[in-house]
């Protein structure tokens, strides 16, 4: 019985470790062509001459990893069936960008924090101002996570 | 129902530390029920719908009955065995926030001991 319970112990560390450490394969950072650009349906988000646009769908941020520059705007859509509210990690407390914790630098536009909840079909954008790679998270359903870096 | 104060120390000390962490969240997210709705999978978001701080409430009434049932139950095999499943999943469902649940696992190993302690005799 011991030894039983000391190996369900190791497989669900392990299991953790699994998606803790490694997980399923990123998706992969795009960076379309100018042919990919025109080959994009127009409903679809595409990337913008002003800026940069990250898809949220039941599966997630897509794409996972964008890279962009100082002064460069993301934008943001909420195309699932759930409500989104971008912040940059850590859950729940958001200090990742400049230090200050949701609590302080909510309501506002200085962090990288949407700051509140966005239903289906809207969308929030964030102009970045430093360079950084900043994981964020849609607070409102934290295992949906992303990457924006800045150079 | 046992007062908490006749266990022994060791199990009391364990008994009150799984307890705790099923008592905080709930009462934590009267004021602030969006840092805790975002542990919940995604399919269960989307099954709420608009209902997800009823649902979170709903589920923090499940927490505080486990938490009381560990802290002042006779038998607790069942509450436990429930307290470190829950926690098993969430750690599971948010494994990109492992950085900050994996102490989870360490609260769900204290609550799989209780469980183990309070397994049922077999004659």
């Amino acid at each position: 019985m011991k030894y039983l319970i000391i190996l369900i112990a190791l497989i669900a560390l392990g299991t953790i470790a699994y998606f803790a450490l490694g997980g399923p394969a990123a998706e992969p950072v795009l960076a379309p062509t100018q042919e990919e650009e025109e080959q994009l349906p127009v409903a679809e988000p595409q990337t913008l001459s002003s800026g940069t646009t990250v898809t949220y769908s039941d599966q997630g941020f897509s794409p996972s990893q964008v890279t962009v520059s100082v002064g460069d705007t993301v934008r943001f859509v909420n195309q699932s069936s759930r409500e989104m509210w971008v912040g940059v990690d850590e859950h729940p407390t958001h200090t990742k960008y400049d230090g200050t914790s949701k609590n302080d630098h909510c309501p506002g536009t200085t962090a990288f924090d949407q700051c509140a909840r966005s239903g289906p079909g809207t969308s929030w954008e964030y102009t970045f101002t430093k360079t950084g790679t900043f994981g964020y998270h849609n607070h409102a359903g934290a295992a949906d996570v992303g990457v924006i870096v800045v150079q | 129902m046992r007062s908490p104060l006749t266990l022994p120390v060791p199990e009391l000390l364990l008994r009150t530390g799984v307890a705790f962490s099923f008592l905080y969240p709930p009462f934590s997210a009267l004021g602030d029920p969006y840092s805790w709705i975002g542990y919940f999978p995604g399919f269960f978001m989307s099954l709420a719908g608009a209902n997800n701080v009823l649902m979170l409430h709903a589920f923090g009434i499940v927490e505080v009955s486990i938490a009381l049932w560990i802290l002042f139950g006779k038998n607790i095999f069942i509450p436990s065995v429930l307290a470190g499943v829950t926690l098993m999943a969430i750690v599971l469902f948010n494994s990109p926030q492992f950085l900050v649940i994996f102490r989870d696992v360490s609260i769900a190993l204290a609550a799989f001991a209780l469980a183990y302690q309070h397994k049922p005799q077999t004659h």
